[in-house]
């Protein structure tokens, strides 16, 4: 073909078209540069005082996702808070955190809160948007038309200057203000009482005990304050030559907390009294109370060991061998959970109260002089009897402040039904649940990250809220309302003085330095406060004695409504509490420890009954209780009971936002409201169901599927006897491998990080934190059941069996082990991933083209890829690290021990010509790991916390054999003898 | 042949129209000062150059960030409530006439109205132009500094101009080759070689 055969018509070829657009198009490129984006820098119109741009600021504050008040310190940058840790300050956490604080932030940014006042429309049955005036008028209105009808102000646990303001604003209405916390632990007030003469929940000290036995708390995971025993139970495991605390969990089901016991005893549902009773029994027949028996001694005597084993199904020797270990090391027995729920929860409470006491154990590691605030909430009777008074139309207006009744309330009682007969309903939650969607009118308050107050979780402490950014969105704290409110109310035209509750909180306090230091000025006192984050005070100490009103009490089998077959545990989950954590996308996208499940309840049975009925993980079945019935899937545990299923709290949401609405099954429905006799605590373990197999099966999706470990030893254990015997340290586990290449030489650093599998509790605080520290998108059930999960920091969850075949749960925290010689590194064909000159293995993001070898190739399975840019719906993004990059879609990404802080402390170092000291950078996950298990530093310090523990005698690297040579070394669990 | 210079002809004119069309609408959009538009004709030349105000006067966080600040309305009208400027006709040297008095008025329009100034980024890192720097990029003014680095060594002579303009493509290479010349030692380049110093 000739060139000019092919010529067009017109004689322009289509090619020479193209050679003159590219010459004109680059010419005009170059002149004009008209296609490149602008970016604008927006200054400060007025800069705020002391903010440097870039610098982070930390503001104390004290955390209310939950009663234990734990301390925080909350980072923010330019204006913004990023990210949330413990305030080293508190003694409550100690600068630790759980992985509900560390989602906290969720909630100040979550799309689905309250943007504005909203008042119900009759016409369209909604709630529509109005203006914070009209609001506050409509409120006042309602106020000065007060009727005959009764006021009630209906709040959770609001300890501190706000519950007298509470009181103050309702006493000129005549108002009542109830405290209302779902799990408010009644049986153990009621059964102090009985004992001690003391209606209120003591300091339990596991910190200062060598041998916990525990009846069904769950003290890691709900039960009081768990940062705060979370230390306690760090300290419990530490080994001081050769010796170690021991740990004794009594339930019918092994949850998070039993797997950390050394030995769970699952005695038959609601019997755990008569185990407590036998205990005492023996000790006092041997005589190894420590403490005269009294009036004690004609209570348990009838309880034999024998006897109490056909009651209990626990063998005698076992009882009896508990009772010597209880008595001869400091002790400490606590009751809650499960066996703090049934009908018969106080008596069982009292027969824990009864070893205590004759174990000497009162005054040392059970402290009255400092009760928790908690002890201060309404009972489930008082819940009981308001709805019904609500139910009667004698409640004309109801102040709903952050509880959700309609949801946490038992089924039984019927709350929405009698919520319709109250005549207004006013919501102060900063989110529509399923109690705040049935007000009549929504005045939003500001989370606590945006306004003032305190709060006290117990007598020795008192921790200040403030305000650690501009609100969100268009709200005000309830104070302010209320304040701004009662100035348009008759009635309150003259209680209140200030004009703002900042001002009110601070008078309160003006008061209180005046006692606590009377020697330092108000704004001087103000100031450190506020700097601290708290003030501690010293509780004098109280003489406790036996009470005779002890004597009163029998015990008696538990009352179970129903004829099914299983006992039905509805436990609270760790994650979500009551509920309240549901609309967290970071917790729903937790796996829970157990199942690893995301998104979704579960129902937990038996292996044994689950073949009889031929049910695999992931089957659906129906469990019919008295009070209704529901669909669910299964996961079959070694860990329970085969006369018990169990079910975890908080999910199935039929509102609260977009996160929390229609997953999994809330069992509250369902509930009796059947109540513990003696103190009247709502009966969680009341109810017998039967379970049905609908013959279909769906995946469960879970993070993990498989539940043993099989040959490959990923978790190591090593028994208590054969420490201290290899010499100073190296067994066989440190032996070199021969190997082609040089070792890797490091200058100033090799970073790495020692991890304490003998404290390491399987929390998923250190999941959590990571997530907030590095942008940790979160993907949906979905996703994750394509495998797609995008979290950094895993917890590996093992059930292997003792070498007496009881369940041996094992957890293990698995991250990126920055090899020295890593399978990652080799394979890319773009450099996007090598070992830098400290020891990290790097990971360049606009290096990498997403080929994914590097993820195939790693040995630990850790690194992430993205498969879709995922999406922070504003203004979740606002939380976002600014020093952390944002990924998207193609990219791979995985843990580089935290780069960004190590890399803002070397900065500061600089400043001060030196090197980086040990612990003074800690990684996210360190920070928060509530029980210390983990560990990070400098290697190459052979002085630094990490070295000493990484050449500690248990130390070993998850599979090693693969000489993958990885940064982490992992510290063996301990196992002890067990009962 | 006479095929030919017609179809030459035919490319010429195309050529012609096209590459007009593009310089008339690169010219009309922008001066010939080589920076971009500002809302603000804010001099350096006048203030840094003339007036001898130090640069830190005004990004004041050069020392103790990574981020070097820029001035807010609040900083400028610091003086300019004080300094109303000279009612006088004033040309840049890419050619454009502005009225001193009134560009400092359009400020004090900005702190009336307690609006910010939206400034034009002119110091990306990416390229020649003004787009921004990128995510994934690290650079800390504060370490650069405290070793005592001039701004101009980065930022050029901006002392001289009145439009700010970017005077080095302040690329990877850039970054490379001065962090070369300036190693002390072997320690410092394999720093240097260190994606994560910067990349994270």
């Amino acid at each position: 073909m000739s060139r000019k055969e092919n010529k067009g018509k017109d004689g322009m070829k289509r090619r020479d078209f193209l050679k003159v657009l590219g010459v004109v198009g680059g010419t005009a490129a170059v002149a004009g540069s008209c296609s490149e984006p602008v970016e604008q820098i927006i200054p400060y119109v007025i800069p705020p005082e002391n903010v440097i741009p870039g610098v982070p600021k930390f503001y104390t504050t004290t955390c209310r996702e939950c009663s234990s008040g734990c301390g925080l310190l909350v980072k923010n940058r330019e204006g913004r808070a990023i990210k949330v840790e413990g305030n080293p300050e508190s003694p409550i956490n100690m600068g630790k955190t759980c992985a509900v604080g560390q989602a906290s932030l969720q909630g100040l940014y979550n799309p689905d809160r309250v943007r504005s006042p909203l008042v119900h429309n009759p016409e369209t049955q909604r709630l529509e948007a109005i203006g914070w005036k009209r609001g506050e008028e409509i409120l006042a209105e309602k106020l000065n038309s007060l009727g005959s009808g009764k006021i009630v102000y209906l709040s959770n646990d609001i300890s501190g200057t706000y519950s007298k303001f509470v009181a103050e604003f309702l006493k000129p209405l005549g108002g009542e203000h109830y405290v209302y916390e779902t799990f408010s632990h009644e049986p153990i007030r009621k059964a102090n009482e009985i004992v001690f003469g003391r209606d209120e929940i003591p300091s339990y000290r596991i910190d200062k005990a060598d041998y916990l036995l525990s009846f069904g708390a769950d003290y890691l995971e709900t039960w009081l304050s768990t940062v705060s025993n979370s230390i306690g139970h760090s300290k419990l495991r530490d080994i001081d030559h050769g010796k170690t605390g021991q740990i004794v969990h009594i339930e019918p089901r092994s949850g998070m907390t039993a797997s950390n016991a050394d030995t769970w005893i699952a005695a038959k549902p609601g019997t755990e009294q008569y185990l407590a009773l036998g205990i005492a029994n023996v000790m006092i027949s041997k005589g190894l109370n420590k403490v005269a028996a009294g009036p004690v001694a004609k209570m348990v005597s009838g309880y034999t060991p024998e006897k109490v084993a056909t009651l209990t199904e626990v063998s005698a020797d076992t009882i009896e061998k508990i009772a010597r270990d209880f008595t001869a090391s400091k002790s400490l027995a606590i009751g809650g959970g499960t066996a703090n729920t049934g009908s018969n929860a106080t008596e069982t409470m009292v027969a824990v109260n009864i070893l205590n006491y004759l174990a000497g154990n009162i005054g040392k590691t059970v402290d009255f002089s400092d009760p928790l605030s908690i002890s201060g909430a309404n009972t489930f009777g008082d819940m009981k009897k308001l709805v019904e008074e609500m139910r009667s139309g004698k409640v004309e207006i109801l102040i709903v402040h952050d509880v959700n009744p309609v949801f946490t309330l038992p089924g039984e009682l019927k709350v929405a039904e009698a919520l319709e007969k109250v005549p207004f309903i006013v919501s102060l939650s900063a989110f529509l649940d399923e109690t705040s969607e049935k007000a009549h009118l929504v005045l939003p308050e500001s989370t606590n990250f945006e306004s003032w107050g305190d709060y006290s979780p117990k007598k020795s402490v008192t921790g200040i809220v403030q305000p650690v950014m501009r609100p969100v969105f268009n709200t005000k704290s309830a104070g302010d309302t209320l304040i701004s409110v009662s100035k348009n109310v008759g009635a309150l035209k003259n209680t209140f003085a200030e004009k703002k509750y900042y001002d009110y909180l601070r008078s309160a306090w003006k008061k209180r330095a005046a006692i606590i230091a009377p020697a330092t000025g108000f704004e001087k006192f103000w100031e450190n406060l506020v700097v601290k984050g708290l003030v501690t005070t010293a509780p004098a100490p109280v003489e406790v004695a036996l009470s005779p009103k002890i004597s009163s009490v029998s015990f008696s089998d538990p009352k179970f409504s129903g004829e099914g077959s299983f006992h039905l545990i509805a436990y609270p989950s760790y994650r979500f509490l009551d509920g309240r954590g549901a609309n967290k996308p970071w917790l729903q996208e937790l796996p829970d420890a157990l199942t690893t499940s995301v998104w979704d309840s579960w129902l937990e049975i038996n292996p044994a009954v689950a073949e009889k009925m031929g049910l695999e993980d992931g089957s659906y079945v129906k469990v019919d209780t008295p009070g209704g019935s529901f669909e669910v899937q299964v996961f079959v545990y070694e860990g329970i009971r085969p006369d018990t299923v169990a079910i975890p709290l908080g999910q199935g949401h039929t509102s609260y936002g977009r996160y929390a609405k229609g997953r999994g099954v809330n069992p509250f429905a369902l509930l009796p409201a059947a109540t513990d006799v003696l103190s009247g605590g709502l009966s969680l373990l009341s109810t017998k169901a039967s379970v049905s197999s609908l013959r279909k099966r769906d995946l469960l999706v879970r993070t993990q599927y498989t539940k043993s470990q099989g040959d490959r030893p990923v978790t190591k254990t090593v028994a208590l006897d054969q420490l201290g015997h290899n010499g100073a340290h190296h067994g066989s586990e440190h032996a070199k491998h021969p190997d082609f290449y040089p070792e890797k030489e490091y200058s100033k650093y090799r970073w790495g990080m020692a991890i304490d599998l003998n404290k390491c509790t399987g929390c998923g605080a250190c999941v959590t934190a990571c997530s907030a520290e590095n942008n940790i998108p979160f993907v949906g059930k979905k996703q994750i059941a394509k495998r797609r999960e995008m979290n950094w920091i895993r917890i590996e969850r093992f059930f292997e069996k003792n070498s007496d075949g009881s369940l041996d749960v094992r957890f293990l925290p698995m991250l990126c082990q920055q090899c020295g010689n890593a399978p990652c590194e080799p394979v890319c064909p773009v450099f996007a991933t090598y070992h830098n000159h400290e020891g990290l293995n790097g990971m360049i993001y606009n290096r990498c083209v997403g080929t994914r070898y590097c993820a195939n190739n790693c040995t630990y399975k850790v690194r992430r890829f993205n498969w879709y840019t995922y999406k922070f719906p504003e203004p979740l993004n606002w939380q976002l690290n600014p020093d952390v990059t944002v990924r998207s879609k193609g990219i791979m990404e995985k843990c580089t021990f935290c780069v960004q802080r190590i890399s803002y402390g070397k900065d500061l170092a600089k400043d001060e010509g030196r090197l980086l000291r040990d612990r003074e950078v800690l990684t996210a996950c360190e920070q928060a790991c509530p029980s210390d298990a983990i560990v990070f530093g400098n290697l190459l310090d052979e002085k630094s916390r990490a070295s000493v523990l990484s050449e500690d005698e248990r130390g070993y690297k998850v599979l090693e054999v693969v000489n993958t040579k990885p940064a982490i070394t992992y510290l063996k669990k301990v196992k002890q003898e067990r009962v | 042949m006479k095929r030919e210079r017609q179809r030459f002809l035919r490319i010429a004119i195309t050529v012609l129209f096209i590459s007009a069309g593009f310089f008339l609408y690169a010219e009309s959009a922008e001066s010939r000062d080589k920076g971009p538009a500002q809302p603000v004709l804010f001099s350096h030349k006048i203030h840094a150059g003339d007036n001898q105000i130090q640069c830190q006067t005004c990004h004041s966080y050069t020392e103790v960030s990574p981020h070097p600040g820029i001035p807010s309305v609040q900083k400028c009208m610091g003086c300019h409530a004080y300094v109303a400027g000279r009612d006088v006709e004033y040309t840049t040297q890419g050619g454009q006439t502005i009225n001193i008095r009134e560009e400092i008025n359009k400020v004090k329009g900005y702190w009336q109205r307690q609006e910010p100034i939206p400034w034009v980024k002119v110091t990306g890192m990416y390229g020649t132009t003004s787009a921004g720097m990128p995510e994934f990029v690290r650079f800390n003014h504060k370490r650069h500094i405290k070793r005592g680095f001039e701004c101009s060594t980065c930022h050029g002579e901006v002392e001289k101009m009145d439009v700010v303009h970017k005077a080095e493509d302040l690329t990877m290479g850039f970054c490379i080759s001065c962090h070369e010349e300036n190693a002390d030692n072997e320690e410092h380049k394999t720093e240097l070689k260190d994606c994560l110093t910067c990349h994270y």
